[in-house]
């Protein structure tokens, strides 16, 4: 059996979305292009970098190295799809980049927020080296990493934090 | 390069046409059909740096190999275990059987690329890719490959690791075979040696080097050995970095501080890994002592055959190399005297 095409179908972000793309189309060019989800960002396209990474299946994956057929079925996490308690609210990774200054121009914090939504969401209590080889994959060129540390180590205490909380209905 | 390629106007190299074979067989069969048109594709991570940067065009025909059933296993038999080509690095890096019988291919697992490229990337490729920095571990664990081949009238067949390695270097490699598994002897070790329980494999824990597991084998005369394995990667950086050096080594050592079975290799960048030979001769029989040591990093510096790139003379990496295995031995060593 052969394709030149395909039904392609993925939930995103909690959406079903269904395309008609070539099988060997890049999950990057899926996303930014065909479904405008501009945040994960386009850098390197060899898997160096990390500014394009999502989560699929609760694992990342740098979307640069990903084809459409290896993603067809699964359930897909962009940026776009982090928040908090609402969905106007930031997600606490993000609230603790802003406070702990984890970035600069901002192009690489997109992956560097989706690999450690990936690290927090298996170890809630993250040492340093074991934050380090977590974010290894993500590079930033401006800040030197001390406040994206920070930051992860923020982040993790604010999601600790929220899920240790009683909910109001409680 | 920057491709912002929409679905309708993007030239015909960029639509290649994906296969599914349902079998190895199928999967070699297109590949006869369409030559050096057709790419076999397992993770296509390293393909697709390739297909970027330039070094290969992107084929015409692209054969999936993940529509294959049983490509994803890592099965422990008796005598083996056998890791299926598309595993991915990421579970290489965590299965409790590679870690107790293929140790030094554990720990390379767990120091190739970043984790989002080993949720990808297969052991298969890294392997097939014949520069990929499991080779060296595969060298001293005497592994075998298993493939279909086109160029074989028999189909399926099973290959010395080290048998395939040379057929590479001397360009003879079939372009008609297609990588199903990696096996593995288990060896002499005994059943229970394993110190350290399946679950202490964390999902993003990270290894240190020397955080082995240990194996331990009886031999005949009642005198007990213990397993030293160890794999050692020098990149140009801390982490998820192209190897610039990969050194494995395995052995056995009695409680006398004798060793026996030894297999030393060396590889790493985009050099073709090999058994260093010579050392491995040097230290079979020989009871350790760190005076040894320096003798031991100028044989593997001389033997270790490597190239030169603008990133590394290749001076720089035998001498590194020598050096990997010389201080790999007395980290394990002094782990074993201190009790870890």
């Amino acid at each position: 059996m052969n394709r030149a095409s395909m039904n392609w179908n993925a939930t995103i972000n909690g959406k079903e979305r269904e395309l008609e793309v070539e099988p060997s189309r890049r999950l990057l060019d899926v996303l930014r292009t065909d479904l405008e989800l501009t945040g994960t960002k386009v850098s390197c396209e060899i898997g160096r970098c990390g500014a394009c990474m999502v989560l699929i299946d609760g694992e990342p994956v740098n979307s640069c190295l990903t084809m459409a057929y290896q993603c067809q079925g699964k359930d897909i996490t962009t940026i776009e799809g982090l928040h908090g308690d609402k969905p106007a609210e930031l997600h606490p990774i993000q609230e603790a980049f802003l406070e702990e200054g984890g970035f600069q121009c901002g192009y690489c914090t997109p992956g560097m927020i989706i690999s450690t939504k990936a690290l927090l969401d298996r170890n809630e209590q993250p040492d340093e080296h074991t934050i380090k080889e977590a974010l290894c994959g993500n590079l930033c060129r401006c800040t030197g990493y001390g406040g994206i540390m920070r930051a992860v180590e923020s982040a993790a205490v604010k999601c600790k934090t929220r899920t240790e909380e009683p909910s109001v209905a409680e | 390069m920057n491709t912002h390629w929409s679905k309708d106007d993007m030239p015909p190299i960029y639509k290649p046409v994906v296969w599914e074979p349902a079998d190895a067989e199928e999967a070699v069969a297109l590949k006869r059909e369409y030559g050096a048109d057709a790419v076999w594709v397992a993770g296509g991570t390293l393909l697709r740096t390739q297909w970027e940067g330039g070094v290969a065009p992107m084929p015409a025909h692209m054969i999936r190999l993940d529509t294959i059933a049983g490509m994803r296993s890592i099965i422990e038999e008796t005598e083996y275990v056998t890791v299926g080509a598309l595993a991915t690095l990421k579970q290489c890096g965590q299965h409790a059987a590679l870690q107790q019988y293929a140790n030094a291919l554990y720990m390379a697992c767990r120091h190739i690329a970043a984790p989002a490229v080993r949720n990808l990337a297969t052991l298969g490729g890294n392997v097939a890719s014949a520069v990929g920095d499991a080779l060296p571990a595969l060298l001293v664990h005497d592994a075998s490959l298993l493939w279909v081949d086109g160029e074989v009238a028999s189909l399926h067949h099973e290959q010395d690791a080290v048998d395939w390695m040379e057929q590479v270097r001397m360009g003879r490699r079939s372009l008609q075979a297609v990588l199903l598994g990696i096996r593995f002897p288990k060896g002499p070790v005994e059943a229970g040696s394993l110190l350290r329980s399946s679950s202490d494999i964390g999902e993003e824990t990270t290894v240190d080097l020397s955080a082995n597991a240990v194996s331990y084998w009886t031999d005949e005369k009642g005198e007990r050995w213990r397993e030293l394995c160890f794999f050692r990667k020098l990149g140009r950086r801390e982490a998820f970095t192209p190897s610039l050096v990969t050194v494995a080594l395995r052995c056995w050592i009695s409680e006398r501080g004798e060793l026996t079975r030894v297999r030393v290799a060396a590889g790493g960048g985009s050099g073709l890994a090999m058994r260093l030979l010579q050392c491995e001769s040097m230290l079979e029989g020989r009871s350790y002592d760190a005076s040894w040591l320096p003798e031991l990093a100028s044989m593997a510096a001389q033997e270790f055959v490597s190239y030169s790139d603008p990133f590394a003379e290749a001076p720089y990496r035998q001498q590194s190399a020598g050096n990997l295995l010389a201080a790999g031995v007395w980290e394990s060593i002094r782990d074993i005297e201190e009790g870890r």
